[in-house]
């Protein structure tokens, strides 16, 4: 999945993924996709939660060998 | 009614895990609704392998009550912390954070924290 900008949020803890996800994704304009690099186990159920929550839209992940990519699209 | 639980201890040292599986069971009983984030050492009410021989199997009580209807999120980071992987918990548990645990409490009509 293309995306617009890269959080790389691996070796991070929760709830560090989530934060800066949401500092991140102020970076871009709104339609455009961050894609969000993380290995925490929790971030997986974590992600979808807080794009609910925010008003963003998940796009869905793709997993790598020991981490996932999560890609959101900024909707507000 | 949904009601939502937070676990912050482990199980045979304190009786919080009983006490939720107790209250949980009689809130199905009568038709609500429960789920439960297991935090800290609560994690390790959910490890597949805990094993009791001639006591209550807490893992299995954990497992009866997912059947039942329960949802059980687990801290992911706490599991971390604890050497626990998504290998390490029973199928009918997930690893989850914050966003999760702030989503249980939203969600709920009344939230129960069993700490210390």
């Amino acid at each position: 999945m293309k995306a617009d900008l890269t959080l790389d949020a691996r070796g991070l803890s929760c709830p560090m993924p989530i934060l800066k996800t949401a500092k991140k994704i102020k970076e871009i304009e709104i339609g455009q996709v961050l894609e969000v690099l993380g290995d925490d186990p929790g971030t997986e159920e974590d992600m979808p939660a807080w794009c609910g929550q925010s008003g963003n839209e998940f796009l869905g992940e793709e997993k790598e060998e020991d981490y996932f990519k999560f890609y959101v699209r900024r909707k507000v | 009614m949904h009601i939502g639980f937070l676990v912050r201890t482990g199980p045979y040292t304190s009786q919080n895990i009983d006490t939720f599986y107790e209250v949980a069971k009689s809130l199905l009983k009568k038709g609500h609704q429960a789920s439960v984030f297991l935090y800290e050492d609560g994690v390790i009410n959910i490890d597949k392998d805990i094993k009791s021989p001639q006591e209550r199997n807490i893992k299995d009580r954990m497992v009866e009550l997912a059947n039942m209807g329960v949802v059980f999120k687990v801290c992911g980071a706490c599991a971390k912390f604890r050497g626990q992987t998504k290998n390490d918990i029973v199928p009918e548990a997930k690893h989850a954070g914050m966003a999760v645990l702030v989503n249980i409490i939203n969600e709920s009509d009344r939230f129960v924290s069993f700490g210390f």
